[in-house]
Formats: structure tokens, sequence, C-alpha cells
């Protein structure tokens, strides 16, 4: 997958969690997950949880606390779907 | 420098079924505090509960330590739980958090519970209150939280804009309360915690606030 097609499934994978989906809809890879889609930290164990389900990855911790933004978000699902 | 932390969950916005299953609690909690069955058996929670405490807890020293260390990343499962635990008649200088607008304590059913926790060779203690709705918890890197003062407010709904705004006005309602007359300038640092500006320059109030689900609280010492 390129970079612009996990962009658009992670748009999937966040939208549960923002409420603010004008934000959404034009994030890009510096879109921070809390400060610019309004997501709740208690949220983010769930974005991990279902971006691992919807890749069919592994995150562990260290990939886990990297996923603050959309382009690290990105990043950590290439790398993990690399293998 | 002097910091605070605080962090609330709402439990009626918890997924009760997914914190139980190992694949999410692994995510935030080492092993030995997946295994420390011990304390959420003594203070009487359900495991859920003991796993958003756990969260709710290093959620606050995380904060409170990032206040001081901007360029700090949350990495919960390096924020350890000492070993002790002690519910709230086991230490003294207790000031739970307080429901706002009310002036007792939080009902007779709910627990304060302290816990110590190490991040970076350094100990940080956390006082956490548990009702049937919400846990609430402030940070600090001290036993003592008698200089703390907490509000908490069950909101309309919870949408984010919301949630901030009720919590900036109840926080500046009780600011008013407290120092009559002075101009009270609520905003926001880079990296997000609340900056409070009096047009009284000898008081020094450092704040942080929380919400989640239908719930907001703030925090805030006289430094």
């Amino acid at each position: 997958m390129t970079r612009t097609e996990i962009l658009e499934e992670l748009k999937k994978v966040l939208s549960p969690y923002t409420t603010d989906k004008e934000a959404l809809a034009k994030i890009d890879e510096h879109t921070d997950l809390i400060k610019d889609l309004k997501i709740n930290s208690a949220n983010l164990v769930d974005i991990i949880i279902d971006a691992e389900s919807k890749y069919d990855i592994e995150i562990d911790y260290d990939a886990a606390d990297r996923m603050t933004n959309v382009g690290s978000c990105i990043d950590v699902i290439s790398e993990k779907m690399a293998g | 420098m002097k910091s605070i932390g605080n962090d609330i969950v709402d439990l009626n916005f918890i997924n009760k079924k997914r914190t139980c299953q190992p694949a999410f609690f692994a995510k935030f909690l080492s092993f030995s505090e997946q295994k420390n069955t011990k304390m959420h058996v003594s203070a009487q929670i359900p495991f859920e509960v003991y796993v958003w405490l756990l969260w709710s807890a290093k959620e606050s020293v995380y904060k409170f330590a990032k206040r001081l260390q901007p360029n700090l990343i949350f990495s919960p499962v390096k924020i350890c739980l000492g070993s002790e635990f002690s519910e709230s008649e086991n230490f003294q200088n207790l000031n739970t958090p307080q429901e706002f607008g009310t002036s007792q304590n939080p009902g007779n059913s709910d627990s304060a519970i302290f816990l110590n926790f190490t991040f970076r060779d350094k100990t940080y203690y956390t006082l956490s209150v548990i009702t049937s709705n919400y846990i609430s918890t402030i940070a600090n890197d001290g036993p003592d939280f008698s200089d703390f003062e907490t509000g908490i407010k069950k909101i309309d709904h919870s949408d984010y804009n919301h949630q901030s705004a009720e919590v900036r006005r109840i926080f500046l309602e009780r600011l008013n309360l407290l120092y009559p007359g002075q101009a009270i300038d609520i905003s926001k640092s880079e990296i997000g915690y609340p900056i409070i500006k009096s047009s009284e320059a000898d008081n020094s109030i450092i704040a942080s606030f929380a919400h989640h689900g239908n719930y907001v609280a703030y925090a805030f010492k006289v430094a």
C-alpha cells in the first residue's frame, strides 16, 4: 500500500474517535491526533488495536509511543506491514 | 519548578469487554501490573476499573512530568507502578477531589486510592477517587496532596468543545470566588496545559484540566 492509501484507510480507523469530521476529512501527515482531531487520549489504545486488526500487524510499545500524528501512524503501519 | 497533572475517566464511556482483553490492557500495563491482582482485589474494584485506574494515574504522572520536560512522549508502560498502595484511611493530608458545587466528599461507596510510580528515575504519587461513574486522579512529586484542590462536574454532552468550555468555565468560577475582584485570564500553553494569569502578580496558580465523556475536572494549587 502507498502512504496515500494508508492515509485514506487510517481515516476510517480514526473516525469513531473524533467528532470533528471536517478536520478528519482534511488530515495530512502533520495532523496531530489529540491537538488537531481532538481525540481523547483515553482512545489512543483503541486506535492502536483497531489499526492492528485492520492491517493485520502487531504494534509494540515503542512503535505505539510514536503514533502521535498521522505521519508517524503511517510510518509505523508501513514498517509493520513490510514485516 | 512546580507542576501538576490530573485526569478523569468517565466509566460510562469505557468499553468494559475490550478493557478486559489482554490485547488492550497489555498495551499500557507492564507484566507485573497486569498480574497485580492483589491490588484490585484488596481495593474491591473490578478488573476493568483497575485497568482504567492505572491508565488515569499514568496519564496524570505524564502530564505532571511533561510540563517540566516538554519534549516528553507518553510511554505509559514506562511509568511503573510501585509495590505499595493504600486506601485513604492509611495516609494523612488527604484532600480528595470534590464534585463541583458541593462541599462534601463524594458518597460513602467511593474509594480514594493512593499509588506511587517510578518514571525516568523519579518517584511520583497519585491520588484517585473512584465512584460508580468516574475515576478522577491527581499526580504530584511528593505524597502530600493537602495543597491541591480539585473540582469535578458532570456535563450534559460529550462534545470536545463543550468539555473544553465547561472545564474553563467552572474553574474560572472557582477562582473568582477565591480571588474576588481580580481579573483572571486562562490561556493554553504550546504543549496544552492551562496558564493562569491574574491581575495580582503574586498569585502563582498552576492548574491542569481533564475531560472524558460527560465529566470534566480541574486540579490546581497555588505555588
